[in-house]
Formats: C-alpha cells, structure tokens, sequence
C-alpha cells in the first residue's frame, strides 16, 4: 500500500491543533454546563464563564440528597433498553423489506413512512394521551415505550439507505443456498450493517434518554420519572436554581457520554469496511 | 413488440406472489403497525379537530367546517411564523450540510486526540435544546456584558444587539441551529464514509490524485446517498423545532423568531382553541410534505447522475 | 459477533414478556386505596416540605405529585391530562388557565368550603366566576423597582423618584455615567408599564381591564395613556434601552448584580441571590402615572384547586385544608418566598420589601393583567406591542389598537 503524504507527523499535528482547537471552541457551552454545576448561584451570576471562586459540591449532594434520582435513573434506563432495541428492530426489519424486493408494498410504504417525519409532535400528544388512558397505559414504563416506538421511522430512513448500498450478490448467493428472507436478514445483512446501526443505536440511545416532552407529559408519579425529568425539579415559575440545573444535567447526561465513548469505535469500525470491500 | 415478450409480461402476471413478497408483506408489518397507531390515528385526530372549535376541555363542540383554517390566513403572524420556520430549516439545512463535509472528512483522517474531537463535536448537539438555548442566550446578550460583545470590544466593535434585534435575533438561533447539528450529522458522514472501498482512493493515489480532487471525485459522490438521508432529516427536524427559538428568543423580538411549533402551542393546547392549534399542525404537515416531496425528487435525480 | 446478535433478540424477546405483565401492573397502582394526585405549578423545593408535613399528618394517604416547568408547559400538560380523563385531583389555577378552567367545567366549585376561612377576600376574586368560587390562593407576589443604593448616590440620589419627570432626570445622569438605568425581563409583559396602567385606574376610578374583558370598553380606550406615559417616562427618557427585549429575567437580574444596571424590575424571588452579591439594594414602586399615586405589579400566585372529576374528594380537601393551615402556610411561603394572603399566618418578609407589602400591596395599591380569555395569546401580543414600542416601530395608540383587534380575535 502506498503511504499517503498525508500522513506525516507534522500534518498530524497541525490537524490536531486545528479540528481540536476548534472542538473546544464550540464546545464552550458544555463547558459552561459543567463549570456552572460546581458554583453558587451567586457565583454563576456574577462570574458565568469563570472557573468556580469556590468549588462547591452542594448542588450534586442536592440533586442526590432524596434518593428519587436512582429510580429515576432505572426507569431512564428500562425504557431507553427496550425503547431502542424495538425501534431499530421494527425500523431494520422494514428496511430490509425495502431492499429485499420492490412491490407495490414497499413501494408505497416508502412514501407513506415520510409522512412520519411532517407531523409535529406537539400535535400528537393530546389523541396518544387519550389512548393511552383509556388503555390504562398512561402514567407508565411500557407506555413510554410504546411512545418511542414511532421513532421507528426515523431508524428505517437512516438504515434503509445504507442497506441499498450492500451488493445484492451475497443476498443471491445465499438465497440459491435454499436461505429463507429472515435468516439473510439475521445472518447476512444485520451483521454488514454494524456502523449504521450502531450509529443509530447511540443516536436514538441519546435521543430517548434525553427526551423531555414525552415524560413531561405523560408521567405523574414519582416513581415513574425519568431523568430529565428530575432536572427540570430545579425550575420554578419565578426563578430556576441554575447551579443545581446544571448539576442535575450533568448527572443525568454522564452515563450517555460514557455510553457514546465506548460505542464510538463501533460507528466507525474498519472491520466491517474491509467485508463490503469484497 | 414480439411473441415471447407478451407471454413473458403475461406470465408474470399470472405468477403467483413470490415467497419475496410475501416476505416484504411480514417484515413490514411491524412499522405499520406502529405507523398506524402512533402516527395516523393523531394525525386523523388533528385534521378531524381542525374542523371543530374544540377547545380541549369539554366535549361539547361544534362541527365548523374550514373556518379555523381562515382564520390562520388572515392572521400575519401565523404566517410569518410559517415564513420564518421555512428560512430556519432551509439555512441550516445548507449551513450544516456545507460544513459537516469536511468536518467528517478530517475528523477521518489521522491525528492525535481525534477520539475526543469526534466525541466534542457529536456532543454539541446532545444537551438539550432548552438548556443550549438559554447558555446561547447568555453568550448572545445584547449587553456590553454579553460574551460575544465583549469579544468584539476588545476589537473595538460597537456591542451588536444580537437577541434583541429582528434581524440578529434570527441570525443568532440559525447560527446555534448549525452549532447543534454540525457534529450529529459529522458523525452520521463519517459511519456512511466507512463504507466507501478504500481501494477507490489507492487507486486515486496511483493515479496522481490530490486530496481535495479525492474529495471531489471520490468522497462526494459516494456520500451521495448520506447527504440525501441527512439534509431529509435535517429538514424535517428544523421544520418541527421548538424548544430552541423559544428558549433562545423566546420567538422575539416582536415575534421575528417565531416558530410554526410555538404558534400552535399558542393557540392550541394551553388555550381554548384547539380547533384552530389543530388546523395548523394539518397545515404545517401538508407543507411539509410538499419540501419534502420536492427534496426526494431532488435528491433522486441527483443520485441518477452520480450512478 | 453472533453471539451478540443473539443476545439482542434474547433481550427484545425479554422485553415483549415483560411488558404483559408491567402493563397490567402500570394500572392497578393507579387507583390504589387512598392516593391523591397532584399536578403543582410549584417546583419540587417548593413543595417537598408541605408534601412530606401532609402526609404525615395524615399518614392513610399517600401524594402522588408531579411538577409543571414554567407557564405554557404546565398549562398544555394540564389540559392534555385533562382532555385525556386523568385530571389530576389537585392542580393549580394560574392566570393564564384560570379562564378556560372555570368556564369549562373542569375545576370543582369550592364555595363556602372551611378551608377557605383567613384568605383574604380580595385576592379570591380572581378566580370567582358567577359567584362561585374555584381556586384558593395562599401567598401573593409583589413587584417593584429594586435599585443599587450606591450606584443612585453616585448621582445624587437616596431613592427612586416617585414621578416620571424626576425619573427620567435619575435616568439621564445615570446613562451620563455609563450605568444602564432600568431593565427588565424582556420576555413577559412589562412590568413598568403595568405599574403605570394601574396607576392610571387608581386616578380614573375603574378598573379599566374589568371594563374591557366585560366589553364596556377597549384597549384604545383604556390603555393608550399608559403607553404613553410608558413611553414617556421609560422609552424616550433612555430609562429602558432597547437591548432589554433580548434579555430575560436571569440576564436582568445578572447586570444588575454585576453593577451595570442600577434598577431593574422585581420581587421577592430574587432577593437572596441580591443579598447573597451583597449588593446595598433598595425596593420602591414605580413612578406614579402624572397626577395619580405609585403602584406595584403584583397579584395572588397560583390558586390551589380541586379537579371537577375527582375521585379522590375527602383526600384533596383534606390537601387544601392543610394548606391554608399555619403550618402548611409556613412551610410553602418560605420554600417559595412568597407572602402568605391567610389571616393564619402572617410571613417574614425581606425587610427592604417590606414597605412595599405593608404600603402597597396589602392596601390593594398593586395591579396585574390577567386577560379572561385567550390569555396566553394575548400576553404574547402585549409583548410584541411593548417590544415595538421599545425599538421606536410602533405608536402608543397603534399598539393600544392592536391590542383590540388580537382580543376580538380570541373571542
């Protein structure tokens, strides 16, 4: 293989001080995030962007101190674990279908699966509250689940266009061994797929574990909270306690960023480049 | 056309469906499923409310045909707001596309601390939006004390009223709006890039290639597929954004930055007329479906020249 | 590599067994024996005290309480519960819902209830319809001038001026020195302007916001003067610049703390962070609208109310009773800051704002806008009309003007 010029020490290091510096720049927010968790709200105020006068634990002690964040904590977890796996299942499934063969079904599925995309949510709360209710469903783990389920769509459109990229040889070729559709689909292409859905497992990870507005609604007892829910315990009417937010938030984002770190080789694994080289 | 051409077309329309399509039949099923319950049925609930005067308590309401519909075109702000959720999605969707090329590009390239580069950038996006938008806030405050105002004194520019100005006002929420989606998206390119055969670019090599024609020739046209999947999304979840402009503006100054989403919160829920915050959202949809529909038609003619 | 695939499937198959029976379990916990749930406009710091006094003074009954986040999303939230038959037993009246609560049936009719004994009638009319009763404040927020003693004497001056023209004369030898004189949180309506409106009622005699909601009058009418003034006195004095549009209540709250600004409008929330600064603050009314007396904002909080379709009535009564009961006044008014409107308890209070409750806000010399219908869009439109007025685009009478045709809009 030929070395690429590209390569050399000094273009390494003039690219790390460049796309690093700039990282850091953009990510003065997060900073500000964390730095304002250890400050006083006085402090916060008077001094935004400074390092702490003084820093204090206070705010983790409070945002701890009942021990309803550990509930919180499991529940985030239970329906993000489950909320994620159905999604990308439901969405790969119907990605395959795409790719598998083109009727009138998938066809029109396709076009049909866009208008998933155009509806804003705030318009669907109220019709999904009422059926959820009347199933008893409402103020309840599976019935945020359930919720997370339409973000199936949102699987199926980033997997569906990688998966038109793997060439149609290996599916032929397995289907003259006599193999039914699923298992092509459980053996062959789940595994060609990996960054895709690795990707989309640590964006969707995020994007439930995150998510405010369906919990904020749905959910009226204590048990049932969610993380997120638990930060915005901090805001009032009137005024917030910004360092304890900030607390909060970090608290609650911690195990998605250890999360992310760990997939991040998955995403962009050479592994599987090498198997679709072919 | 000749004799074994029609028996041929004719015999596949007798065939029976193919074990493929019934297939397609089973493995669909899941997500129609939920497409149906979770996506139509409130989607069919929001048009059937749109021509109610529904007021989302008391279920004694009235039938009124299109009348919640014109009171929307002749109101200015619902349709400024409209005008302004359009210029939001379209100038991120260019902005973000524009920059999170090349940002992918050397985020794949060899160099020290790349991990942790990658993972600031993906995190940018990741608290949420309500949160970024009141730390943007503070950074954009219109004050001689404002962050990027103090910057500029040191230049010794006059301090810019960022949010408190029409014009800056939609300037500061599209830039955080890039902010936000430039490493998410990255990121996206980046796992479509490890896709891309890297004897394409060897070859390349051999042949004398430099690489910003690497980039043209090779990485472009094989992201094509990529960029159609995230400019959709990044249109999509512009069009629908909320939390963002409300935080960060709070939809002013004098409604400038006022989204679709907050005028339907407006009228709709937490207000007595749900009839007409449910006419906007169908309308919204249908427009939304249309910049769509064109994108894909876009996207697919492009993507019929590059194979 | 397999094996992970596997593992998935395991999990996912795992989870489709686990949900029959948590969906049947999510149902039954719902209406066990005695549990009241509560949807509180009041954060967890505020209320985590006077929940945790009630049920142990009432150990058989168990608070399931969940908390809004600020206005518009505790209103949607509320009606969505509401709209989907799961109204929480007890919840909170605010003037944006309170409205479209009442007129639709959906909070009960607590006329005459004993809990009601020692709230002070006059703040109970906010949230009387017909006669009858629907909501019971407990505390009640002010709002003034806070103003930095220092950066006043810098120019002369020991307190805030109690008229417009001198006012504006503070203002302008501030802004010689390079103080900011005057902001305030450019996200709601404003509260100056609203001081000087019901200054403006106090000289003619009516309340001129009644007489509109009722359709004896209208916005040109009643309100063009104190734009006027407003604009007069605040605007063109320089007194408010225009970069208050952009700036929300934590922003204003931060230059003035910083010594950039040397007012700002506000209340009892915020006086720790004040003092904790140490800044050497002072609180006084706004300057009176000519000829007539100063004013405050100000106004009942939140009302506790009791839902329509409760089941749960005995246990939500027993809530309300606790609440304006002098332990439960206690423990609210001092994890909220506010002031107790209960003969059963009377709150310490800051001693700068103290004035102001004793000369102003218990002799009912304060005034806030609560529009009867279609509150939240009305707000939003006085925002946009004080904004215009603020960047010079719009005239005291056309905004006046436009307030009338949003609120024939919302009938």
């Amino acid at each position: 293989m030929i070395e690429s010029r590209a390569n050399t020490v000094p273009r390494k290091i003039v690219r790390t001080i460049v796309t690093l510096g700039l990282a850091i720049l953009c990510a003065l927010p997060l900073y500000y995030v964390i730095v304002s968790s250890f400050k006083t709200s006085v402090d916060m105020t008077k001094h935004p962007f400074a390092l702490p006068t003084e820093w204090t634990f206070a705010n983790y002690a409070q945002a701890v101190a009942d021990g309803s964040i550990w509930t919180a904590f499991l529940n985030t977890l239970i329906v993000t674990v489950f909320g994620v796996i159905l999604q990308v299942a439901v969405g790969s499934l119907a990605a395959y279908a795409m790719v598998l063969k083109k009727n009138w079904l998938t066809v029109g599925m396709g076009a049909v699966l866009t208008l998933a995309f155009c509806i804003p949510v705030q318009s669907t709360l109220l019709p999904l509250y009422k059926m959820e209710g009347t199933l008893g469903i409402v103020d309840s783990l599976p019935g945020l689940i359930v919720l997370y389920l339409a973000d199936s769509a949102f699987c199926y459109y980033l997997i569906v266009g990688y998966m038109r990229k793997l060439p149609t040889e290996l599916f032929e070729a397995a289907r003259v061994d006599g193999a039914s559709p699923f298992r092509i689909y459980w053996q062959i292409v789940l595994p060609l797929i990996r960054p895709i859905l690795a990707t989309v497992i640590v964006f969707q990870t995020l994007a439930v574990w995150n998510d405010f507005l369906r919990p904020s609604v749905f959910v009226s007892s204590a048990e049932k909270r969610t993380v997120v829910l638990q930060v915005y315990n901090a805001v009032n009417a009137f005024s917030t306690n910004w360092p304890l937010f900030m607390a909060i938030t970090c608290i609650a984002l911690a195990p998605v960023v250890v999360f992310f770190m760990f997939c991040q080789r998955w995403i962009v694994s050479g592994l599987v480049a090498g198997a679709v080289k072919g | 056309m000749n004799a074994s051409a029609t028996s041929a077309i004719a015999k596949v329309r007798r065939r029976p469906l193919s074990p493929e399509d019934r297939a397609t039949f089973f493995f669909l099923l899941p997500i129609m499923v939920v497409f149906a319950v979770l996506t139509l049925v409130p989607l069919l609930s929001s048009v059937y409310y749109s021509l109610t005067d529904y007021n989302g308590f008391s279920t004694d309401f009235n039938m009124v045909g299109l009348k919640n519909y014109v009171t929307i075109f002749s109101e200015p702000e619902l349709l400024h707001s409209l005008g302004f959720t359009l210029l939001f999605a379209v100038s991120t969707t260019l902005l973000i596309t524009v920059l999170a090329l090349p940002l992918a590009v050397t985020l794949n390239k060899q160099f020290y601390g790349r991990s942790l580069a990658r993972s600031l950038f993906f995190f940018l996006g990741i608290p949420a939006q309500a949160i970024l938008g009141l730390i943007w806030r503070q950074i954009f405050s219109p004050m001689k004390s404002g962050i990027f105002n103090q910057i500029l004194d040191l230049f010794t520019i006059p301090p810019i009223p960022w949010t408190s100005d029409d014009h800056w006002a939609q300037f500061c929420v599209i830039f955080v709006g890039v902010w936000m989606g430039v490493g998410w998206h990255a990121t996206l390119y980046l796992a479509y890039m490890q896709a891309i055969p890297a004897d394409l670019y060897e070859q390349s090599l051999i042949d004398g290639a430099n690489s910003r024609q690497q980039f043209i020739h090779i990485t472009l046209p094989q992201l094509v597929p990529a960029i159609v999947v995230s400019t959709f999304l990044i249109m999509t979840g512009n069009l629908k954004v909320y939390d963002l402009p409300f935080t960060l503006t709070a939809g002013g100054p004098r409604n400038a930055t006022m989204t679709i989403t907050q005028a339907i919160l407006l009228r709709g829920t937490g207000q007595s007329q749900y009839g007409v915050g449910s006419a906007l959202a169908v309308l919204f949809t249908i427009v939304c479906l249309l910049l769509v529909t064109i994108q894909q038609i876009v996207a697919s003619a492009i993507q019929r020249r590059f194979e | 590599m397999q094996s992970r695939m596997n593992k998935a499937i395991v999990a996912a198959l795992g989870a489709v067994a686990l949900i029959v029976p948590m969906a049947a379990c999510g149902s039954s916990s719902a209406d066990s024996g005695n549990s009241l749930t509560v949807y509180s406009y009041y954060n967890k710091a505020t209320m985590d005290p006077v929940v945790a006094a009630f049920e142990k003074a009432n150990p058989d009954i168990k608070v399931q309480i969940s908390y809004g986040q600020g206005d518009s999303e505790y209103n949607s939230t509320l009606q969505t519960r509401i709209a989907g038959n799961q109204a929480p037993d007890v919840f909170n009246l605010n003037g944006n819902n309170r409205a479209d609560l009442m007129n639709n049936g959906a909070v009960a009719d607590i006329t005459g209830a004993g809990y009601l004994k020692g709230i002070d009638e006059t703040y109970l009319t906010d949230y009387t319809k017909d006669g009858k009763i629907y909501g019971m404040p407990i505390s009640g927020w002010l709002a003034g001038v806070v103003y930095n003693k220092d950066l006043l004497k810098e120019v002369g001056y020991d307190s805030v001026p109690d008229n417009l023209d001198d006012f504006a004369a503070l203002a302008k030898k501030l802004k010689d020195k390079g103080i900011t004189p005057f902001l305030e949180n450019g996200q709601e309506m404003s509260g100056s302007l609203i001081g000087l409106l019901g200054s403006y009622y106090a000289s003619t005699g009516t309340d001129g916001d009644k007489e509109i909601y009722a359709g004896k009058s209208t916005f040109a009418d009643q309100w063009t003067k104190a734009f006027e003034a407003w604009n007069d006195g605040f605007i063109k004095s320089g007194a408010l610049p225009q970069e208050a549009t952009g700036l929300n209540a934590d922003q204003v709250k931060q230059s003035f703390i910083n010594g950039e600004a040397a007012m700002y409008r506000t209340g009892g929330w915020d006086v720790a962070d004040i003092k904790a600064a140490g800044v050497n603050y002072g609180f006084s009314p706004f300057p009176a609208y000519p000829g007539s007396e100063p004013y405050v904002d100000g106004g009942a909080d939140p009302a506790f109310a009791i839902s329509a379709k409760t089941k749960h009535k005995d246990a939500a009564e027993k809530f309300l009773t606790f609440m304006n009961s002098e332990e439960g006044l206690e423990l609210f008014t001092t994890a909220y800051g506010s002031a107790s409107v209960s003969s059963n308890y009377t709150s310490d209070i800051d001693e700068q704002l103290k004035p102001l409750y004793d000369d102003y806000f218990f002799k009912g010399k304060f005034h806030w806008v609560s529009f009867e219908k279609g509150s939240t869009a009305m707000s939003a439109e006085v925002i946009a009309q004080q904004q215009g007025i603020q960047g010079g685009t719009t005239t005291p009478t056309d905004a006046a003007k436009n307030l009338d045709a949003k609120w024939s809009s919302v009938q």
